[in-house]
């Protein structure tokens, strides 16, 4: 369903000015960064090493941005105020952002599909 | 577009940001743009002169101990002082913004759809205030020698009446 969708490219067709090659090269570095990224931070969870698990969400965020995955941003901001604060709800934000990006990653992958 | 080459660090410890703002920067201007994960790689190329540094706040995704952008800048305006810093960072907090504006940040850009847009205006927005600078120097000079011809004119005046020549009747004719 279109409504569910959690990406949206709008911002990356603009900034590639419809570079179809551009779009699937920054798609797919955000597929890595983001990979790595959920990786590093489970890592550090399993640590409660909440200081770099607040480091490494919010390298997600400016690529969440561009990606146009509006519903990870304010749960990633959640992440990083809790860092300073109560770590123990971390694990619980790091499920709801897992899911949002596996489910915008599977959307881009279709978009990368579409660019040929 | 600007049309002289500057030199330009981008500092981020986010690759993806350093090579999407890259290509922005790139299409715009005509720059020589080098790209760093860290502010201490960038310390240790700052002897390359460039004309701006674009930098991150947090630095530490890659190095945990890696120092973040304000410590940076400091270093930077230190060695350099005449050096153009920006700041781009997934950091909205106010007062960190404020912080790098007090150590001599030209402007503070949060990272975002709009930021390279905003950067692009921020590197348009330092070259005309270099280019009035530069103008505003040249105005000064040319008043002060205006000045400098009209009071020797003045001067020259005086002396020939007092010696009693006329611009008429020189006395050499």
């Amino acid at each position: 369903m279109e409504d569910n969708r959690v990406s949206d490219l709008s911002f990356l067709k603009q900034f590639s000015s419809g570079n179809n090659e551009m779009m699937k090269k920054l798609i797919n570095v955000f597929f890595q960064t983001a990979q790595d990224a959920l990786l590093k931070i489970e890592g550090f969870i399993a640590e409660k090493n909440w200081e770099r698990v607040g480091s490494i969400a919010h390298q997600l965020k400016p690529q969440c941005s561009y990606m146009g995955i509006k519903s990870a941003e304010p749960i990633i901001i959640k992440i990083e105020d809790a860092k300073n604060s109560d770590g123990s709800v971390i694990p619980d934000l790091f499920i709801s952002l897992k899911a949002i990006i596996e489910k915008a990653v599977l959307e881009l992958s279709e978009e990368v599909k579409k660019l040929g | 577009m600007a049309s002289a080459l500057k030199k330009i660090f981008l500092v981020d410890d986010d690759h993806n940001n350093n090579e999407m703002l890259k290509m922005h920067l790139s299409s715009k201007f005509k720059l020589e743009i080098l790209t760093f994960s860290t502010g201490e790689d960038c310390l240790r190329n700052i002897d390359l002169n460039p004309d701006y540094i674009i930098l991150d706040y947090n630095l530490n995704s890659v190095k945990a101990d890696a120092a973040n952008g304000i410590d940076i800048l400091k270093k930077a305006k230190e060695l350099k002082p005449n050096i153009y810093v920006l700041f781009l960072s997934g950091q909205d907090k106010i007062e960190v913004a404020v912080d790098t504006i007090k150590y001599g940040a030209y402007d503070y850009v949060v990272k975002n759809q709009s930021s390279f847009l905003r950067i692009e205006n921020c590197l348009v927005n330092i070259h005309k205030n270099i280019r009035l600078q530069y103008l505003a120097k040249a105005y000064k000079f040319a008043t002060f020698f205006l000045a400098g011809i009209l009071l020797a004119i003045i001067v020259m005046a005086i002396v020939f009446k007092i010696l009693g020549i006329s611009a008429l009747n020189p006395g050499w004719v």
